[in-house]
């Protein structure tokens, strides 16, 4: 009940399969993370789960605590406690990162109330100070105009906010200068509990470093194929992955 | 008795009657006005500046008498700053009979609307008078509401401002319903002289009834090194109709106009606007942009024109419409009439859909969906209020926006 659990999923895209029957089970209070080549589908995964309207699951289920995730609308699952901290977040002009945020967390209070302008100000200064972001920063449209780096910040920012009970990282590490790496880390660190499951996509071995996983998943063509502790992150950095690929065809 | 239209010879004369105590430049200038417009052939059935408008629906013919104008134009916030006088024109033409005799030179801005205009001149019993003597400046905003006046009726609204140099002003100008009326007719004619170094900064804030119609006039002359600052936030009426002209008329003119629309239902915005360069060395930047839900429709048709002797021109102008509906439609005639060699000038107009990837950014954070498109939406029509200068006036022209989208 208290996990993340995905079983057998497959799911394609315009008629292009890219899942092939993926197993993977984030229990709260662990972190897990998947590594893999290019197109190996780890983005789809991520936009599967938080109910992208392109992508058709074929097969297979995913629960979040014992609630069927596969077929809610995006904001229900939002609702439900996943957050997604996307490899390239959309740039939406003329919405304030502040306004966002409030609307992102009015929508969890019951129809009619809203969140009191001042506390939430409190709040998201707080987490904006704790990721070193400029004040200026809440009254920017969401994105627009933002550098690689700040837009991750950014990411981060609205899942401090949101209190998720999952939360998954598409290549938050990547764009990041390396003070910047560590400031987001602290921040994914800070938020490392009991009662939340975190799942961290990566190509890079470093962002381990700052973020130490209790797992790590090898994920090729739409499928896990390997798990291991942190020094398998270490063993791909040195060896690449066809190694792990002529394993899984064999 | 005969009943009223404004079609109708008989209507006018007993009008003018009633207006015998009017001083005779005023009688003489209502019949002028009168004559010209029954010579005026019905609508041409291919007159280019009404193309793509249903222009049935600001038919004359459904209209059956005039708004009381005590009730139809009110000042909300007057001036208190000594050099700065706004007065509504039937107190005006009573006081003082000949202070107001340049009205005739008022020419509306000639972009198919001569029907209202003429009709503004012969039969319009109010209008406001703002003028600033050099150097004046007020540090509030000034406040004019036009009411929509009964189903059937038409409120005539004949208004001037003039600006003397380096003079300031910030207008809001309301539209709307306070008495809860329904289904009324504005038809407002407005002529702007701005001297050497004027300032105004103009916001309007459309949001009469579902039913009402709407025919702006506008005309703005620019002098040496003034500027205008319009912005336009449109709401309400069920059709409306604004036409609006910028006329850079010595160098160092800046004309900026913004507008916004947000239509649903069956709501009809038809906009023609031109810029004139008559003179170098100015610029102008007009930006309007239409979100339009349901059946909602907007037709955009702008020129930009550059005379001869307007060298180093600046012009830009720019048509943005965002569709939320299958239904909804948006029109857009942008054009470009250049007579000098040096200058810089685009126009452009898109229309588009809601970007998915957008909508699905916002929802992953649990903003439901009509809630994530009107983010977006107010997103998208934001950039036209950031022109309004007067910080109070900005925020309340969003919130307008905002509540106008929740309901
Ligand atoms: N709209 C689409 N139409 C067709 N194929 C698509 C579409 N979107 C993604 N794909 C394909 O799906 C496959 C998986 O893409 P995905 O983004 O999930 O990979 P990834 O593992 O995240 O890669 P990366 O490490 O580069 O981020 C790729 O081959 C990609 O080209
Ligand atoms: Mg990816």
């Amino acid at each position: 009940m208290n996990s993340l659990k995905i079983a057998n999923l497959q799911a394609s895209i315009e008629d292009k399969s890219i899942l092939h029957g993926l197993t993977l089970e984030i229990p709260k209070g662990e972190v897990h993370a998947i590594m893999g080549p290019n197109g190996s589908g780890k983005s789809t995964l991520a936009k599967v789960l938080s109910g992208h309207p392109d992508y058709e699951v074929t097969g297979g289920s995913a629960d979040l605590d014992g609630e069927n995730l596969l077929g809610l609308e995006p904001d229900e699952i939002s609702k439900l406690g996943l957050f997604l901290a996307f490899q390239y977040p959309m740039e939406v002009p003329g919405v304030s990162i502040a306004n966002f945020i409030r609307a992102a967390r009015n929508s969890r209070l019951d129809e009619g109330e809203k969140v009191k302008a001042v506390d939430f100000y409190k709040e998201l200064y707080e987490h904006m100070d704790e990721l070193g972001m400029d004040r200026k920063f809440t009254s920017r449209s969401l994105n627009d105009g933002f550098s690689g780096g700040e837009k991750k910040r950014c990411e981060i920012l609205q899942m401090s906010m949101l209190n998720p009970k999952y939360c998954i990282l598409d290549e938050t590490d990547s764009g990041l200068d390396i003070d910047a790496l560590r400031i987001v880390s602290d921040g994914v660190n800070r938020m490392r509990n009991p009662d939340r499951g975190i799942l961290v996509i990566t190509h890079y071995q470093r962002l381990l470093e700052y973020i130490i996983p209790d797992f790590v998943h090898v994920m090729v063509e739409g499928k896990i194929v390997r798990t291991g502790g942190k020094e398998l992150a270490l063993e791909l950095e040195e060896r690449g992955y066809d190694w792990i690929k002529q394993e899984a065809v064999a | 008795m005969h009943t009223f239209s404004l079609k109708k010879a008989e209507s006018f004369m007993a009008f003018a009657e009633g207006r015998s105590w009017e001083p005779g430049w005023l009688a003489d200038y209502r019949k002028e006005c009168w004559d010209n417009f029954s010579k005026l052939s019905g609508p041409m059935i291919k007159d280019e500046r009404w193309r793509f408008s249903p222009r049935s629906r600001f038919g004359i013919d459904k209209i059956k008498g005039l708004a009381d104008p005590k009730l139809s134009l009110l000042i909300e916030q007057h001036s208190s700053t000594d050099g700065i006088s706004l007065e509504l024109l039937d107190r005006l033409i009573l006081d003082q009979p000949y202070a107001l005799s340049q009205l005739p030179q008022i020419a509306g801005p000639d972009l198919g609307a001569d029907d209202y205009s003429l009709l503004t001149g012969a039969f319009s019993e109010t209008g406001y008078l703002l003028r600033a003597l050099p150097n004046s400046r007020s540090d509030i905003p000034l406040v004019i509401e036009h009411c929509e006046p009964e189903s059937g009726k038409i409120a005539f609204h004949h208004n001037l401002i003039e600006l003397e140099e380096n003079s300031e002003i910030t207008l809001i100008e309301k539209f709307s319903s306070p008495q809860s009326y329904s289904g009324g007719t504005i038809a407002n004619l407005l002529k702007v002289n701005l001297g050497e170094g004027a300032k105004l900064n103009r916001i309007v804030l459309q949001e009469c009834s579902e039913n009402a119609t709407l025919i702006q006039m506008e005309h703005f002359g620019i002098g040496k090194d003034a500027c205008l600052n319009s912005s336009n936030v449109h709401l309400g009426c069920a059709q409306s109709r604004v036409e609006s002209k910028g006329v850079l008329k010595a160098s160092g003119g800046h004309f900026e106009y913004g507008s916004v629309y947000l239509g649903d239902d069956e709501q009809l915005f038809d906009q023609r606007t031109i810029q004139v360069h008559e003179a170098p060395h100015c610029t102008s930047n007009l930006l309007c942009k239409n979100v339009l839900q349901k059946e909602a429709k907007s037709i955009f048709s702008g020129l930009i024109k550059v005379e001869e002797e307007a060298q180093q021109t600046d012009a830009y102008q720019t048509n943005r419409n965002l569709l939320l509906s299958a239904e909804a439609e948006a029109d857009s005639l942008p054009g470009l009439e250049i007579l000098a060699n040096e200058v810089k000038c685009s126009h452009g107009a898109t229309t588009s859909r809601i970007d998915p990837q957008e909508l699905f950014y916002l929802r992953s954070r649990g903003v439901p969906m009509p809630d994530a498109e009107k983010l977006i939406a107010l997103g998208f029509l934001r950039e036209c209020l950031d022109g309004i200068t007067h910080e109070d006036t900005r925020e309340r022209a969003f919130q307008t926006l905002e509540n106008s989208f929740l309901k």
